[in-house]
């Protein structure tokens, strides 16, 4: 049954039903065993194998909980995300989502983030073109590393948002802690 | 028959009629689970459901292999959600399917009777294992599918019972598999990582997530491969013997590996285009000194307006000099092999935790994959493998 509990968790994560009735035994155990486990997806993927490898290494044998249900493991892997992310709360965040409702209430902003991003950097950064449409703020701003929004443009390959800055008149000759300029860049 | 013992068999009611072990307690030590001659086995095929036929597919054969590559693409492995599927190409299928002694007896597929569609698919192909020390010749199963409009209806063991009637009529009586989902009984699980190479496609595509609060800008940084160590050059047909040799010495240090035969590395390693890449090192007399090789398995994408694919390359096998012994070594030819795939366009290099590939997983900034891989014998009992000690990979 822990087998079941970690396999749910990892499958879907915490445990998110209700409580089966008193007397639907089977459901309840499986279910007793899937709400005892108080670890995120992450956690518990690692714990089942774990859980598993100790398994057939010998020990624990009682504890194997077969075919209790067809239990589909997942086929083509994708990256786990090993960060979670909680929920956005400032332009930053907004803009990293594209969340433009949000971030046009927000506007006009003149702050920066903890690296002396501004939130033209922040969309440059994204791609979010829309975004820098609204921005009025100076193109040639730095942050900590020297980066300017153009940096950020084509650092991360938006293209359309570099020649969006370099039409608006974005300097190209800025270098940036890593010796770069944007015509270094393009 | 105790309550825990029916509800087993209820849960599994075709691996509880094969020979496969039905839990790990089955397993005390290595050995053949049911002794068979060739004389015991039937000679006509399973029955089918009446509107199906048995189909032996020519590989060879454009039509033939372009319907099986239409049933996989549109019916094969998905990821959880759906969105990934793997779509293996009809010359990888080629090649798979045709390694030396490979028989057309095992390309076995199922079609509609009116229409002559394919509708389900498996296949065999011999190979030779060592298993804790014993050598067994078996087939590796491969490429199962049922057409996602059949599902459910107990079609695939009719396949599995059929496939193992024609191989068992050859006088083999083992197979190894693999499979995402869990049936009894595993021998080996090993999670799948991920290296990506185009980390903003891979972040478009979901098939990552840039974390929070970090910029892309510094996200491709972070993925850059620059400095290259060994002058890997394509591995060439003089290669083989020196490949072989040097393959099979890496590979006889976990207790669960594949052995090769110059011909099966002539057949899987040299270099096809879109479909296999190796790669060797030399020294100064020109011998080989390290080997790695990769495949290209793409997965389509589902409902994306801006790609169609995920251009995965899957690490296939390596040797490096020292034999892994000198962890810098791996980690270096691990690393060209990053570089190589990236110079091929590949966006994401994704390999399973097993053998010494946690001698380089971090370093190399391999992430952990969502998907474990199962393996299993067929016929043939093994206490439990771990990963570190799994020298087999299938395509
Ligand atoms: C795998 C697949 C062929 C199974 O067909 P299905 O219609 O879902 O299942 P069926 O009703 O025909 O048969 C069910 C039986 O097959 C077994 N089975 C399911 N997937 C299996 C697999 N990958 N390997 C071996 N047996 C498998 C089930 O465990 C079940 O047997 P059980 O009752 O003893 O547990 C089908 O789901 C498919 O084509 N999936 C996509 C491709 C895929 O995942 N292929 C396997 C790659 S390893």
């Amino acid at each position: 049954m822990q087998f079941y509990g970690l396999y749910k968790t990892a499958i879907i994560g915490k445990c998110n039903t209700p409580q089966p009735g008193y007397f639907e035994f089977r459901e309840r155990a499986k279910w007793d065993a899937w709400n005892k486990i108080d670890l995120t997806k992450e956690q518990a993927q690692q714990a089942y194998i774990d859980l598993f490898n100790t398994v057939l290494a010998g020990q624990n044998q009682g504890e194997i909980a077969q075919g209790d249900e067809k239990l589909e493991g997942v086929k083509v892997s994708v990256m786990t995300s090993e960060h979670t992310t909680p929920a956005a709360s400032t332009i930053f965040d907004f803009i990293q989502n594209g969340d433009i409702a949000k971030v046009k209430e927000l506007l006009p902003c003149n702050s920066v983030d903890a690296n002396g991003m501004t939130p033209l950097m922040w969309a440059a950064d994204g791609g979010r073109l829309e975004i820098m449409k609204l921005i009025d703020a100076d193109l040639d701003a730095q942050d900590f590393d020297g980066n300017t929004a153009l940096h950020y443009a084509l650092l991360s390959e938006n293209r359309e948002c570099a020649e969006y800055l370099i039409s608006k008149g974005a300097r190209q000759d800025i270098i940036n802690s890593d010796n770069e300029t944007a015509l270094s860049l393009k | 028959m105790q309550s825990k013992e029916k509800k087993e068999k209820e849960a599994h009611k075709f691996w509880n009629t094969q020979p496969v072990p039905q839990n790990e307690s089955d397993v005390q030590e290595d050995g053949v689970i049911e002794h068979k001659e060739v004389s015991d086995i039937k000679q006509e095929p399973y029955k089918l459901p009446s509107d199906f036929e048995w189909y032996l597919v020519d590989i060879n054969n454009e039509k033939d292999r372009t319907d099986v590559y239409t049933l996989l693409s549109q019916n094969y492995v998905e990821d959880s959600d759906a969105v990934f599927r793997f779509d293996y190409s009809p010359e990888f299928l080629q090649w798979a399917l045709q390694p030396p002694g490979w028989k057309q007896d095992w390309h076995l597929g199922v079609r509609v009777a009116s229409n002559k569609k394919i509708v389900a698919f498996i296949s065999g192909i011999p190979a030779n294992l060592s298993v804790h020390e014993s050598k067994l010749h078996l087939v590796e199963i491969n490429f199962l599918c049922v057409h996602k409009k059949l599902r459910s209806k107990r079609l695939a063991p009719v396949l599995i019972k059929e496939i193992t009637r024609r191989v068992n009529l050859t006088g083999i009586f083992q197979a190894v598999y693999t499979a995402g989902v869990n049936l009894p009984t595993p021998i080996s699980i090993c999670r799948y990582f991920h290296r990506p190479l185009n980390p903003k496609k891979l972040c478009e595509v979901g098939f990552s997530q840039l974390p929070h609060n970090t910029t892309m800008a510094s996200h491709i940084k972070k993925y850059k491969l620059d400095v290259s160590f060994l002058n890997l050059q394509p591995m060439q047909e003089g290669d083989v013997s020196q490949v072989t040799a040097l393959l099979n010495e890496f590979l006889s240090q976990f207790e669960f590996h594949q052995v090769f035969s110059e011909e099966e590395v002539r057949h899987m390693m040299l270099p096809i285009k879109d479909v296999v890449f190796s790669y060797v090192a030399k020294d100064e007399n020109d011998n080989v000194t390290d080997f790695t090789a990769f495949y290209s398995l793409p997965s389509s994408i589902a409902r994306n307006p801006k790609h169609t694919h995920i251009h995965a390359a899957y690490l296939f096998y390596y040797a490096p000099k020292g034999l892994g012994k000198d962890q810098t070594r791996s980690r270096h030819l691990m690393n060209d092999t990053l570089i190589l795939a990236k110079q091929a366009n590949f966006d994401v290099v994704n390999c399973l935790g097993l053998s010494h590939n946690q001698q380089f997983l971090d370093e190399l900034k391999f992430g952990k994959g969502d998907g474990y891989l199962h393996y299993y014998l067929y016929n043939y009992r093994c206490k439990t493998i771990q990963p570190e000690q799994m020298g087999l990979v299938m395509l």
